[in-house]
């Protein structure tokens, strides 16, 4: 059996196909006429081509009856869920990608720390350590103010104790001091006018007991007089 | 069939319409099933993730910018169900390869016609329900289906669009997202890769 020429196989399948041009379909011809082995490879492929559609005819048969298994098939599926029509395969594809690119752009700067403001962070610090240390601060001021004061007080309770008595006692001192020479000048010239006043009733009292004893006097040399007068005038008159 | 556009059908799906969204499903679950074979080379998960894909349509269907473009964005969501679900049987799609194309065909009974691979623990309990009998029951065309089934998905998806759903290279090109040249390239590749093992297999079509 004479066999075909392998250096002619490719063409001889591609005329059987169509592929070929005029002139290379006319090449083949010519030769297919003239070489035998050619010729059998050339109807062997066209007989399994014929085998092949008959092959396809019987694959195809019933094809009535699969196509009613899917329509059965098909009323269990719900309608299709609602997809943007504009956006597919490749376009939904990157889409997806730029949102997923943008989400992590988006949240990166969310999470990311921001540059720091030396002025902002300064206010904050500060409005956060007022915040947070203010009543503390105060308590602790205050708490030392009474602590200090309560010391003050204490300390100047003793201090102002010890200056009040010695002060009083410096009073008292020189109260006494003053007192005590008031008292003595004051005695002194009591005693001064007293004596004075004494002395002023002795001389009245020798006055008037001068004069009562001038009159006494009087009085006595008066009568003894009368008296001797009496005694005299009588004793005459005896003598007589 | 709804004569209403797919335009006119999404925005009726959106708002919940079932009705218009089964007509979607007729319009299009042909070509998301095709596409999921395309991809897992077996009938039976085929049917349960174009069924996946057609149930996250409906509940995905406001991610339609416009509603033409239905038909390319549903087989998207069935292709890439399909690539996961390929990769999570990756394992054990290993293990059968080697069982049923090990020494002495050990191939379990009921493999034949079953699909375009061997029966795995699913397709064993499945046997003889209507999707076993919806499945390709071949006989003549087992080895192209085994053929079929041993192909890197890459280059199965598009000979499956190609021949089974008759699409054109352009409308291969443009589902599969992929340049038409691309799509001839894979298409060829597929096609010798078959060829050989069905010679190989002594069993040319």
């Amino acid at each position: 059996m004479n066999r075909s020429c392998p250096d002619r196989q490719d063409q001889i399948v591609e005329y059987m196909l169509g592929a070929l041009d005029d002139a290379q379909a006319a090449a083949v011809r010519e030769h297919l006429a003239q070489c035998e082995g050619c010729r059998r490879y050339f109807e062997d492929l066209k007989r399994q081509g014929d085998d092949l559609i008959e092959l396809g005819t019987r694959a195809t048969a019933g094809m009535g009856v699969r196509e009613g298994r899917v329509i059965q098939a098909l009323e269990t599926v719900p309608p299709a869920g609602r997809v943007i029509p504009v956006i597919g395969g490749f376009m939904r594809i990157a889409v997806a990608a730029v949102l997923v690119l943008g989400a992590g752009v988006v949240i990166g700067r969310l999470t990311a720390p921001r540059p720091v403001d030396a002025e902002q962070l300064r206010a904050d610090l500060e409005a956060s350590i007022v915040a947070s240390l203010k009543p503390a601060i105060q308590e602790s001021v205050l708490a030392g103010l009474d602590q200090r004061l309560e010391a003050t007080l204490a300390s100047s309770d003793t201090e102002i104790r010890v200056e009040v008595a010695e002060q009083i006692s410096r009073d008292l001192r020189t109260f006494a001091s003053q007192f005590t020479s008031n008292s003595e000048q004051l005695m002194d010239r009591r005693f001064a006018e007293l004596i004075e006043v004494i002395e002023a009733a002795r001389l009245t009292d020798r006055r008037q007991v001068a004069r009562a004893l001038e009159q006494i006097k009087a009085q006595t040399g008066a009568g003894l007089r009368s008296v001797a007068a009496l005694t005299g005038t009588a004793s005459t008159s005896v003598e007589n | 069939m709804d004569e209403r556009s797919d335009r006119d059908l999404v925005t009726a799906s959106c708002g919940g319409d079932r009705t218009a969204y089964a007509g979607l499903v007729r319009r299009h679950y042909g070509h998301v099933f095709l596409v999921c074979l395309g991809v897992l080379g077996n009938v039976h998960d085929a049917e349960d993730v174009a069924q996946d894909a057609m149930i996250k349509g409906f509940e995905q269907i406001r991610q339609v910018r416009e509603g033409d473009q239905f038909g390319g964005w549903i087989v998207a969501v069935a292709r890439n169900l399909s690539i996961n679900q390929l990769r999570k049987r990756k394992t054990t799609e290993k293990t059968m390869s080697t069982w049923w194309a090990g020494p002495g065909g050990s191939r379990v009974e009921g493999v034949s016609g079953m699909g375009f691979q061997p029966m795995n623990h699913r397709q064993d309990a499945d046997a003889t329900t209507d999707r076993g009998r919806d499945a390709l029951d071949t006989g003549a065309s087992e080895d192209l289906q085994r053929a079929v089934a041993r192909l890197p998905w890459d280059l199965r998806l598009p000979l499956v669009m190609y021949y089974f759903d008759g699409q054109d290279v352009k409308t291969v090109a443009r589902r599969l997202e992929i340049s038409p040249s691309g799509v001839y390239l894979k298409l060829r590749t597929a096609i010798k890769e078959l060829h050989e093992m069905l010679t190989a297999q002594g069993d040319t079509p």
